[in-house]
C-alpha cells in the first residue's frame, strides 16, 4: 500500500531532476561555445599585419612605415597566405582582397610615407641655398654658362671641377640634418635648379581581415 | 502517517538533487570570465605609436624623436608641443594617450580601470612610456 501511494511522487521527482539536468547541459553548454574565440584566423591576421609593419617587408621603408609606391595588390600578393580568404586596408580603403573574409580583423597604427618632387630656383646671391626640408638626395642641375667649381653640401664636397661643373647630377645627402648647399664659383640666379625628394607622411590605419 | 502530511521522501531528494544541479550550473553560467581582448590590441596601437616616434628623425638635434625629447629639461619644454601633436597625428581619432619622459609628460591624464596598452622604448637619456586607451 505504501510504496504504491509513493509511485506518482517518484514519477514527478525523475522528471524535475531531469528537466534541471537538461537545462544545466543547455547552460554549460552555450557557456562554452561563447568562451570558445577563433583563435587560429586570429593569430593568422595578427601575423599577417605584423609581416607587412615588418621592417623587411616589400612594403614598407622602415619599419611601420608604408611606402606608398609599394602600396599595390601586385605587391601585397606575396605577402600574405595563399590559402585563407584575406582582406587588407589601408586608411579604410581596401589594396587587396581575395575571397570574402568575415573573420578577425587585425588592426596596426601606421604611416604611409610618399616621396614628393619639389624644384627649386636658388637665388645664389650669397651662393648658398637651404633645402627647407630633409631629403635623402637631390638632383642638380647647372647651366653650361655658370662657372661654378665646387658644390658642397654642409661643408661637405659633393661636386668638384675645376674645369666648372656643367650638367645634371643626383647627390646624396644626409637623412639626418637640414642641408645647406653651397655654390662656390661664379653663378647667377637662374643658372642652377635644385631638385629635392622631401617625404610627406600621413597616418593610416593597417586592417587585416582573415577566415570565412 | 497519512494525516501528518508529510512531503514524500522522493520529492525531498529530487530537490535536493537539483539544487546541486543548478549549483553545478551557476557555475557554468557565472564563472567563465569575459576574455579580455581590448588590452592586447592597445598595447598593439601603444606599440606602432613607440615604433613610428622610434624611427623619426629630430626636429632640431639628437638622433630621433624621441631621444631628443629626453635629452633635457629644456629641450622637452620646447618639443613637448611638437611631440604632442605628432602623437595626436599618428593615433586614430578613438584613442586617447600619454606620453611619459624623465623630464616630465605629454597628453591627458590617465584614467583608472579603464583597458590600456603600454609601450616602452628605451632612449640614451632614459626611457620614454607611451600608454594608450579607448575614448
Amino acid at each position: 500500500m505504501r510504496g504504491q501511494a509513493n509511485l506518482p511522487a517518484v514519477a514527478v521527482a525523475l522528471l524535475v531532476v531531469t528537466t534541471a539536468a537538461g537545462l544545466a547541459v543547455v547552460v554549460a553548454d552555450g557557456a562554452f561555445a561563447s568562451a570558445e574565440r577563433d583563435a587560429g584566423p586570429r593569430a593568422t591576421a595578427a601575423a599577417v599585419a605584423d609581416r607587412l609593419l615588418a621592417s623587411d617587408s616589400p612594403l614598407t621603408d622602415r619599419r611601420n612605415v608604408l611606402n606608398a609606391s609599394r602600396l599595390t595588390a601586385a605587391g601585397l600578393e606575396a605577402a600574405v597566405p595563399s590559402d585563407v580568404p584575406v582582406r587588407v586596408a589601408v586608411g579604410g580603403e581596401t589594396v587587396y582582397e581575395r575571397g570574402d573574409p568575415t573573420g578577425p580583423t587585425a588592426r596596426r597604427l601606421a604611416v604611409v610615407a610618399e616621396r614628393q618632387t619639389v624644384g627649386l630656383e636658388p637665388p645664389l646671391e650669397f651662393e648658398t641655398v637651404t633645402l627647407p626640408r630633409r631629403s635623402p638626395r637631390a638632383t642638380i642641375e647647372v647651366d653650361p654658362s655658370a662657372g661654378i667649381e665646387t658644390v658642397r653640401a654642409n661643408d661637405r664636397v659633393v661636386l668638384h671641377d675645376p674645369a666648372g661643373v656643367v650638367g645634371e647630377y643626383d647627390v646624396r645627402l644626409s637623412r639626418y640634418e637640414t642641408t645647406r648647399l653651397r655654390f662656390e664659383g661664379r653663378a647667377e640666379e637662374g643658372d642652377v635648379t635644385v631638385t629635392y625628394y622631401p617625404r610627406r607622411t600621413k597616418k593610416a590605419e593597417l586592417e587585416v581581415t582573415v577566415g570565412a | 502517517m497519512r494525516d501528518r502530511g508529510q512531503l514524500s521522501l522522493s520529492i525531498v531528494e529530487a530537490a535536493v538533487g537539483v539544487v546541486f544541479i543548478l549549483a553545478v550550473t551557476a557555475g557554468f553560467a557565472l564563472g567563465v570570465p569575459a576574455a579580455d581582448t581590448e588590452t592586447p590590441q592597445l598595447s598593439a596601437y601603444a606599440e606602432d605609436a613607440a615604433t613610428v616616434l622610434a624611427g623619426e628623425p629630430p626636429r632640431h638635434a639628437g638622433e630621433t624623436r624621441l631621444s631628443e625629447v629626453t635629452r633635457s629639461a629644456d629641450a622637452f619644454d620646447r618639443e613637448r608641443d611638437a611631440l604632442e601633436r605628432r602623437v595626436d597625428r599618428i593615433l586614430a581619432d578613438n584613442l586617447m594617450y600619454r606620453v611619459g619622459t624623465p623630464h616630465g609628460a605629454v597628453g591627458h591624464e590617465r584614467p583608472a580601470g579603464a583597458p590600456t596598452g603600454r609601450a616602452t622604448v628605451p632612449t640614451p637619456n632614459g626611457e620614454v612610456t607611451i600608454w594608450v586607451w579607448y575614448v
